[in-house]
């Protein structure tokens, strides 16, 4: 019976995969994704494509609210501010995709440092409305610099389209989406085995705490909202991109709360959590639409779509009560008891 | 014996390769796809549900008859929660799991920009008849048809009536708008009214969508001595700034877009409510006298439970007569059911009569958008409904 893994050399201790099994399930995802599109119809990859957007952002979000401890719900502002730059570079500026990416994620970094600033005095609930009322801020800017952004009209964002290759259908976009999201999370998996990660961690647990053990608190905490709106730009021009059309519609402030929810359900401070967090919130919804059809679609009964939104509540409200490690949670508790049976421990 | 056998394979091939040319997507040989997106879901379900319910009415009206050419409807709806990106999703599955040949739905105005571009890829028959934007018919897409006046031509046009025939021409005017989209196409309409009539603009106030208080911009009015008020608000902004008004014991003429005709605007107006007016481009659902009002209502009466009929509104009437057009260009087709056939049939339609929901509708080369005429109504307070107060107004 396996007790554990040891490390044994430095080796060991800084590889990606820490056992043979983690290895061989990592390899086996990566041939289930490769193979995903071939096999899964236009509308389940379509589907699979905003999932994976939407966790592109929330492995960002996980890293500040979930590994920092700062909570933010300023991630729709972030996402609007990159999915506007992509749009407004690719169809005003005729700047290639592979520019855009980058550009969104980098213009949202400048805005997560200047919504970071703040940070460094509030806390908590404080921090919290501060973050709020930044979707509110960019929201109005972007519908009164219309020489810019042109306002409330909205901006039509081109065919996305790579060095050539143009990734017009679903399931060429997945691919793109794909390697975004794989970067995401090897970005943050390695964010956190770094002095960074740690920092970030010190100061979840108690900032005071870490400031006296030498951790430059205020600059950390700044890396945290930057990297994070990093990520939330990046997710922001690629679901420019996938849309192809952008307006403020897009980002009410319920995908922020949304976004903090996924990193619950999945496990705060898990990467892994996070990105199953966002599969599994937004699966639910896929899922009670398909329940819902099959009893005869949205106009078998008005009624119906209430309590389709009643239940989807009930059970990320029950998920946050009686399983706060979210999903990861479950995960690890199941592991356990799988390596140690027939014992406890 | 080889060669018979040959011959048979390469008939059968030929067959099913002349069939599969042939055929449509989403239509068989008893039955036609049709798709809706539309906000279920949330406040603007409050339109979405009263225009899918319309639609309900339509398809069970045309399935009792024996269906279009003998094809029975079955319209598959989608609810997008008026967000453009689920409104694009919902039509991406409906294109993908349900094959549908036309979309009679197409939520809000955004959430129609969303989907143009795979609409305008497809060649998928489009009818708009919930929300207006110039963006959706200039440029004008070949499969995308629009009924209905834009909010500018309907503001312009309600102004209008209150210059020529209330006799308002003297007054004070004031608009109060919302900061988007919306806001700048009745203010579109409002300055336009403005430019032709040689009206007097005292006060031009921008507010941020869902603001609820409204009592400093009444206040500026009154101090302005406003008599004339447009309401760019949505729905309840109209009745907030209604009650407002009648607070500040201002005697003012109110005038509001379509969205002001809805019974909830009425509800939480109260009796400041009494006597505001309404541009619309379809008539109140209690003018019975109108033949296509009255044949609706006895088909909702027949088709919806006495809950659905409560949620019916103004947008009933609107996707009803929008159904009406897109069924009339599918029935002109007869058997040979294309899209191609669809979007020539309604392209075609010079004049097309709704039994008075609408203007008549025209369309034409390159011309996708049918900005029919506009009526002004009148609240009545008191028995929540809405008087026919102009005649039809054709706008510019």
């Amino acid at each position: 019976m396996r007790t554990g893994v040891i490390q044994e050399s430095y080796g060991e201790l800084i590889s990606l995969f820490r056992n043979p099994t983690q290895t061989y399930w990592t390899v086996a995802l990566v041939i289930v994704s490769l193979a995903a599109p071939m096999v899964l119809s236009n509308h389940v990859t379509s589907l699979v494509n905003g999932m994976m957007i939407v966790a592109v952002g929330v492995v960002g979000l996980n890293l500040l609210t979930g590994t920092t401890g700062l909570i933010s719900f300023g991630q729709a502002g972030f996402l609007a501010v990159g999915a506007y730059t992509a749009a407004i570079l690719s169809a005003d500026y005729n700047m290639p995709l592979w520019l855009c990416l980058p550009a969104g994620g980098l213009v949202a970094a400048g805005f997560g440092f200047l919504v970071g600033i703040p940070s460094l005095r509030l806390k908590g609930l404080y921090l919290a409305i501060t973050t709020l009322a930044f979707t509110i801020i960019i929201t109005h800017i972007i519908l009164s610099a219309e020489s810019i952004t042109h306002g409330s009209s909205g901006i039509s964002a081109p065919k996305p389209a790579i060095f050539g290759i143009t990734l017009a259908t679903d399931k060429s976009f997945y691919y793109l989406i794909l390697v975004v999201l794989t970067l995401a999370i090897l970005g943050s998996a390695n964010i956190k085995r770094s002095r960074i990660g740690r920092a970030f961690l010190a100061i979840r647990e108690q900032d005071i705490a870490a400031r006296a053990m030498g951790v430059p608190v205020a600059r950390y905490k700044l890396y945290a909202f930057v990297v994070s709106s990093f990520y939330a730009g990046v997710a922001g021009a690629l679901m420019a991109y996938q849309i192809r059309f952008v307006n403020v519609d897009s980002f009410s402030l319920i995908i922020s709360i949304e976004a903090v929810s996924m990193i619950i359900v999945g496990g705060l401070g898990s990467t892994a959590g996070a990105v199953i967090g966002v599969f599994f919130v937004l699966g639910l919804a896929e899922i009670l639409n398909l329940v819902f059809s099959s009893m005869g679609g949205p106009m078998g009964s008005m009624s119906v779509l209430e309590l389709k939104g009643f239940i989807y509540g009930l059970t990320i409200v029950l998920f946050l009560r009686f399983e706060p490690d979210g999903l990861m949670g479950i995960y690890r508790e199941f592991k356990n008891r799988w390596v140690n049976w027939p014992f406890r421990y | 014996m080889n060669w018979i056998l040959k011959g048979a394979l390469s008939a059968a091939l030929m067959a099913s390769v002349a069939t599969g040319a042939m055929a449509e997507n989403g239509v068989s040989d008893d039955k036609i796809m049709l798709g809706a997106v539309d906000p279920l879901t949330g406040p603007p379900s409050l339109l979405g549900k009263a225009h899918a319910l319309a639609l309900k009415v339509w398809q069970s009206d045309v399935n009792a008859q024996g269906g279009i050419n003998g094809r029975q409807v079955e319209i598959i709806f989608e609810d997008d929660g008026y967000v453009p990106a689920r409104a694009l999703q919902g039509l991406k599955k409906m294109i993908d799991v349900n094959d549908i040949f036309g979309l009679i739905g197409t939520s809000g105005s955004a959430q129609l920009a969303a989907m143009m571009p795979l609409i305008d890829e497809l060649g998928i028959p489009t009818l708009n008849n919930m929300a207006v934007n110039s963006h959706h018919f200039n440029p004008p897409l070949n499969s995308l048809f629009v009924v209905g006046p834009t909010y500018c031509q309907e503001m312009s046009a309600g102004v209008g009536y209150l210059v020529n025939e209330k006799g308002l021409g003297d007054g004070k005017y004031a608009l109060v708008f919302q900061d988007d989209e919306y806001g700048d196409d009745v203010r579109c309409g409002y300055l336009d009214a403005v430019e032709k009539y040689g009206l007097n603009n005292v006060l031009e106030l921008e507010f941020k969508r869902g603001q609820k208080d409204f009592s400093a911009e009444m206040l500026k009015a009154r101090a302005a001595g406003v008599t004339v008020l447009i309401s760019g608000g949505v729905v309840a902004e109209h009745a907030i700034l209604l009650k407002e008004a009648k607070k500040n014991r201002m005697k003012i003429a109110f005038l509001g877009t379509h969205a002001s005709h809805l019974p909830p605007v009425q509800a939480l107006a109260g009796s400041a409510g009494d006597g505001y007016f309404a541009a619309d481009y379809v008539p109140p659902l209690n003018a019975l006298e109108v033949p296509g009002v009255a044949k609706f209502m006895e088909l909702a009466n027949t088709y919806l439970s006495e809950t659905e009929m409560k949620s019916l509104n103004r947008y009933s009437l609107a996707g009803y007569a929008g159904a009406l057009v897109f069924g009339h260009a599918m029935n002109e087709c007869g058997a040979d059911l294309t899209r191609t056939c669809v979007i020539a049939k309604l392209q075609d339609l010079k004049g097309f009569e709704t039994g008075g929901l609408l203007g008549p509708v025209t369309y034409g080369e390159g011309v996708r958008h049918a900005p029919t005429a506009v009526v002004v109504l009148q609240s009545n307070a008191a028995d929540k409904t809405f008087d026919i107060v102009s005649e039809r107004m054709a706008v510019e």
